[in-house]
């Protein structure tokens, strides 16, 4: 079968995520502060950064997982708080397992995408046609196709990473956010996944990628953001990023707990701004 | 016709046993699937207290029940959905101050009222009358309705609760939708199960129908199945034995989950060979990895050195170099 499960798009051509002076955070503290970021449709941007630089944040305050505190964020052209299909912005969660208690084969947890866009008064079209059609088609994009009926629980870890993507490609997002989706995953599976991703770009979708490891991913990237401390130190094409701000986006932790501030090394002493690109400024 | 099915009350008992069986799984494998098993056993408790401020104010303990637990119901996912740590001791006073009041209260039943405690801890199926039975059925066709309705979100809340919320779903009001469920469902079985067992009859079936299920959907209709044939097979069974109908039905569950288990060991014992683990394969097979992939039945082989093998969760099974010779010994898959 030949893989269409495409965006549900509406034709806008306004910046997917367009922010000003934006900042995100919990009740209790901002993590990140003053950050402007401008994503366009058919972008692949790569956000780099240390542990608790707030990266992560960043992408849980666009989902709604973290609250907006301060600035201005639009998606598709639209304030934040008046967006009313959220899945029009889809999201990859950094989870290291799909494992509940319960038993669930991979095409129910693929299902889950179509959730939002199933009536609650007609349960019975969870299982249309079309929704079964667009659950292969998300799978086989990831290069799954044939797990549909395995128990997710088997699955290694690298593919229940790609089932978590096939997840978010089966609600037809305009737009795919993902955290970590590399990360505590051995080489073979994150070359995998760095294909799938690339396969993904190739087809045009705009993606925000949370990563520490650009390696695996390079090749789908078309701009590179680093943050630091809860700012943008970097914006830029990816090949550059490197030499730019080499020492402050390579320590690598696989299985980093995210908590801002700990264990994470702090810049305290100045260091020279690289230059920052705004290809779409 | 069964010698049992001669007698009125029977009747209403099988019924009754009948709503339970059907309501209480369909509720139950949303809260294991939360991880919150007990919540049905503290709602119980804070049922005692309503139907003890029903006996004492003369009212239906059923319907003081219901509004009482659903209250609790509402609290408790509140609570919960703040997250705090001293939550889970604010739940301990409610269901131990609820168990307490009702106590204390039935003791001051007036006197001539039939009410016991003993009969609502362990379920008395055979007082249940007619106008019970006329607001169980409505209440069972209320829980089976809604869990039908809200299954996939309330699926898909609990597989995720963060992409649920990505995506826009009202996850606060579906969990205390399924709170205010569970203590409908508490309501309804409490004079067939009693207080003190009703989380059996929504935990035990999905135990069962997680051992024998390959799927969500499946695992459920199994503790559907299990639970229907579970509660009204006790009933009979303690109407035979001359014992109570709540004990009853909750050890026939108990043993069903027991063969279950044996059977699912078993099952694991005598397969378990032909693998490879992927461990010890340091290459992913997919669709682009270069290797030759050949369709095999509902699965796909890959081709390399020689040797044909599927994934098969976490290993590889071989499935040999010439498909006559793998005709013969295929392993059942998923």
């Amino acid at each position: 079968m030949t893989p269409t499960v495409s965006p549900l798009s509406s034709g806008s051509t306004d910046p997917v995520i367009d922010l000003r002076s934006a900042a995100f955070g919990y009740a209790e503290r901002t993590i990140i502060t003053d950050i402007d970021l401008t994503v366009h449709p058919g972008e692949v941007v790569a956000v780099l950064g240390p542990n608790g630089s707030g990266k992560s944040t960043l992408v849980k305050g666009l989902v709604g997982l973290a609250q907006h505190t301060a600035g201005e964020v639009r998606l598709f052209g639209e304030p934040l708080d008046h967006v009313h299909d959220r899945w029009r912005l889809g999201y990859v969660p950094q989870r290291h397992t799909l494992a509940t208690s319960l038993r669930s084969t991979v095409g129910e947890v693929v299902g889950v995408g179509r959730v939002a866009h199933t009536p609650w008064w007609a349960p019975w079209r969870a299982g249309s046609a079309e929704n079964r059609q667009l659950i292969a088609q998300s799978l086989s994009l990831v290069g799954l196709g044939d797990q549909q009926r395995t128990d997710v629980t088997t699955l290694s870890g690298g593919q229940q990473r790609r089932v978590l993507i096939a997840r978010a490609l089966a609600a037809q997002p305009e737009a795919i956010l993902m955290d970590e989706p590399t990360a505590g995953v051995d080489r073979a599976n994150q070359q995998v996944l760095g294909e799938v991703l690339t396969r993904l770009a190739a087809a045009g979708r705009t993606m925000v990628i949370v990563t520490h490891e650009l390696e695996a991913i390079r090749p789908a990237v078309t701009r590179a953001v680093a943050i630091d401390s809860g700012r943008i130190i970097y914006d830029g094409p990816p090949d550059a990023i490197d030499t730019s701000i080499s020492g402050h986006v390579h320590h690598h932790h696989d299985d980093d707990d995210d908590t801002a501030g700990v264990g994470a090394p702090t810049l305290t002493a100045p260091h020279p701004m690289p230059p920052v690109e705004r290809p779409h400024a | 016709m069964p010698e049992f099915l001669a007698f009125d009350f029977m009747r209403a008992s099988l019924l009754a046993a009948l709503l339970v069986g059907t309501a209480a799984p369909m509720v139950g494998i949303h809260i294991v699937q939360r991880q919150m098993s007990l919540i049905g056993d503290g709602l119980g408790h804070v049922a005692l207290a309503g139907v003890g401020i029903g006996v004492v104010t003369g009212n239906e303990p059923v319907f003081t029940a219901l509004i009482v637990t659903v209250i609790a119901a509402v609290a408790i996912e509140l609570i919960r959905s703040v997250g705090r740590t001293s939550g889970d001791l604010a739940l301990a006073v409610m269901f131990y101050g609820g168990i307490a009041l009702g106590v204390v209260l039935l003791s001051k039943a007036p006197a001539g009222t039939p009410a016991n405690t003993s009969s609502y801890l362990f379920g008395a199926i055979n007082t249940v009358t007619n106008t019970d039975l006329a607001t169980f059925t409505v209440l069972a066709v209320i829980v089976v309705a809604t869990t039908t309705l809200l299954r996939s979100r309330l699926y898909a809340i609990a597989q995720d609760e963060d992409f649920a919320r990505s995506a826009g779903l009202p996850v606060v009001f579906v969990n205390i939708l399924l709170s205010v469920l569970t203590a409908v469902t508490v309501v309804v079985s409490m004079r067939v199960v009693g207080l003190l067992l009703i989380s059996a009859l929504m935990i035990l079936p999905n135990a069962t129908g997680q051992t024998l299920g390959r799927s969500f959907r499946s695992s459920l209709w199994l503790a559907v199945g299990i639970g229907i044939v579970c509660s009204t097979g006790g009933v009979i069974a303690s109407y035979y034995a001359d014992t109570p109908s709540g004990g009853s039905i909750v050890l026939v569950l108990i043993a069903v989950f027991a063969v279950a288990q044996l059977g699912a060991w078993l099952v694991r014992v005598v397969r378990g060979r032909h693998q490879s683990s992927l461990a010890t394969h340091p290459h992913v097979h997919w669709e682009d990895c270069g290797h030759e992939a050949v369709a095999h039945g509902d699965h796909v082989d890959y081709v390399h050195d020689g040797q044909r093998h599927a994934a098969h969760g976490d290993h590889w099974d071989e499935h040999g170099p010439d498909a006559e010779k793998h005709a013969s010994k295929a392993p059942v898959r998923k």
